[in-house]
């Protein structure tokens, strides 16, 4: 049989065809992205004086961790999307996914309606990706970029919101254009932190592309806060003193968020069958955030492909630094060192396309800890981690 | 002055694909709209339609795009002239815009006769095919 299953949901959904017929679609499409990997060389993590050897996490605050054992869970994910357009502007999409870092409880990714007020205007209402990043929009869809994950440096505690974003597209010459407006906000509840939310999300993101050339800007602000922090959600928590820091306020609260600024800018360049993105990123926190004493961070990544047939090797070379202060509890907690965290990672990886619907992947991954001598002292050498990690992604 | 540098990359890409050899057994690729519709398309109105990032004719109209089936000699060529893109930049294409809800892939409607008979009915579709299937049904807009 020659139809693929990309192909045969294509033509289930062009039973009919005419200018009416559209207002009968419905969509049902999926992704599934099968990983495994394993650390091979790693640093050492010191936790209020425990050493323990340092781990890879793939998504955080989640428990996609990557430790010596191999493990099939960090990165394995599935999706399942429902969508109908129907007619006149107006449109449905649903999206459901499932992590093996959250034990793969569905989560509902997308939840939200489109009406395109014509073809340059168009509103979307309910819950959507914030557009923090050049691969926000299809972060949890491997098959559509050529890593088995994109740099840790783009990876955000909290992905979508729910809320208005009004989008205007529109051409300059060769040149696409399209203006993001986005504002709302979320909360989730994650195993690792406890509550975390973001509330009066407002901001605003230009992209402008032709075939050869992607280009792109966002700024966000925010208010950030952590809460219904307790003792047994944080590992390593002092079990005396964890419940009393619990009780005194350990966590922001959600009456009292920090002001966060967001802005990321990011290029991508098609020359021939080669490719070459780049992304900036910083985050900046008005005061540091309560038990941690984080204050922001920021980071980069140049990443160079090259597609040979069905193979495409790529390389990615990232750096993420991020800020910590002594906050004004931060006699509760010993652990705070103000001084930056910095660590720079190398990628090398294949993708193979050894089907028209999905790609197997290797990749090979080194990371340094750069930071402070203090910060080494105090807490070791956290990011110092090598990764290895194979899987295919699918989509139909 | 962008016609023209679209047109001479046309030219170019077909007469390299030409000097190597690994054209098939089709004669040539022509874009065809139906009869009725009098709009004067440049490759890259006819690249935005393909890729959904336009969705009406430069006067207005619904524009609705139909692919040939997967593997067909003429789409590849279609989507390696005109949309610039390869068989697995163009499936990454659609899966990024699918799974945000942002547009759907055209719909496919088999071999250039089906795609012919399609658009002989119905104003508002544009396709391409095998510029030997072209006949007094539809309207030639762009041809390579």
């Amino acid at each position: 049989m020659q139809p693929k299953l990309l192909t045969a949901s294509i033509l289930a959904a062009s039973l009919s065809l005419g200018a009416t017929a559209q207002a009968a679609d419905v969509r049902i499409n999926g992704f599934i992205s099968v990983v495994g990997g394993a650390t091979l060389n790693e640093g050492t993590t010191i936790n209020r004086g425990v050493e323990s050897k340092s781990v890879f996490t793939a998504n955080g605050p989640t428990n996609a961790v990557y430790d010596d054992d191999i493990s099939f869970k960090p990165d394995t994910m599935f999706g399942l999307q429902v969508s109908s357009n129907l007619g006149e502007g107006l449109s449905v999409t649903g999206q459901i996914t499932g992590s093996g870092g959250e034990d793969f409880d569905a989560n509902v990714a997308w939840a939200y309606l489109s009406y395109e007020f014509n073809d340059t205007w168009a509103l979307m209402a309910g819950r959507q990706r914030i557009p923090f990043y050049l691969n926000s929009d299809y972060l949890d869809v491997g098959y559509a970029y050529h890593w088995i994950r994109p740099p840790t440096v783009t990876d955000s505690i909290v992905d979508d919101f729910e809320g208005l974003q009004f989008r205007r597209t529109g051409y300059i010459g060769d040149w696409d254009t399209s203006l993001q407006f986005f504002a709302g906000e979320n909360s989730a509840t994650s195993d690792v932190v406890g509550e975390l939310g973001l509330e009066s999300i407002l901001g605003a993101a230009y992209f402008m592309g032709t075939d050869q050339l992607h280009l792109r800007a966002i700024y966000m602000s925010a208010g950030m806060y952590i809460d219904n922090l307790s003792s047994d959600k944080i590992p390593g928590l002092h079990p005396i003193f964890g419940p009393i820091w619990a009780a005194a306020g350990f966590a922001q609260g959600d009456d009292n968020p920090i002001e966060i600024s967001f802005a990321g800018l990011a290029a991508r360049w098609n020359f021939g069958s080669s490719f070459l993105m780049a992304e900036y990123v910083t985050s900046e926190l008005d005061e540091p955030i309560l038990g941690q004493g984080f204050t922001g961070n920021s980071g980069y990544y140049v990443s160079l492909g090259h597609q040979v047939g069905l193979f495409t090797p790529h390389i990615t070379y990232s750096v993420r630094e991020s800020e910590f202060e002594t906050t004004t509890r931060g006699v509760f907690n010993g652990n705070i060192v103000a001084s930056p965290s910095e660590n720079s990672s190398v990628t090398i990886g294949l993708r193979w396309d050894f089907h028209p619907s999905a790609a197997f992947k290797v990749e090979y991954l080194t990371r340094s800890d750069d930071s402070s001598a203090d910060r080494i002292a105090a807490k070791g050498s956290v990011s110092e981690v090598d990764l290895f990690s194979a899987g295919i992604d699918v989509i139909f | 002055m962008t016609r023209k540098t679209l047109k001479t990359l046309l030219a170019a890409t077909l007469a390299g694909a030409t000097l190597l050899g690994s054209v098939a057994a089709w004669s040539g690729v022509a874009v065809i709209v139906h009869p009725s519709n009098a709009n004067d398309l440049s490759a890259t109105d006819i690249s935005r339609i393909f890729l959904g990032k336009k969705k009406s004719y430069p006067d207005g109209s619904q524009a609705i795009p139909v692919d040939q089936k997967d593997g067909a000699a003429v789409r590849s060529s279609f989507v390696s002239t005109v949309l610039k893109k390869n068989g697995q930049q163009i499936k990454a294409y659609w899966a990024q815009l699918l799974f945000t809800g942002k547009g759907t892939p055209p719909k496919e409607v088999g071999a250039s006769a089906d795609v012919r008979a399609l658009i002989a009915a119905n104003p508002a579709l544009i396709g391409y095919i095998d510029s030997a299937d072209a006949d007094g049904s539809v309207k030639v807009v762009h041809q390579f």
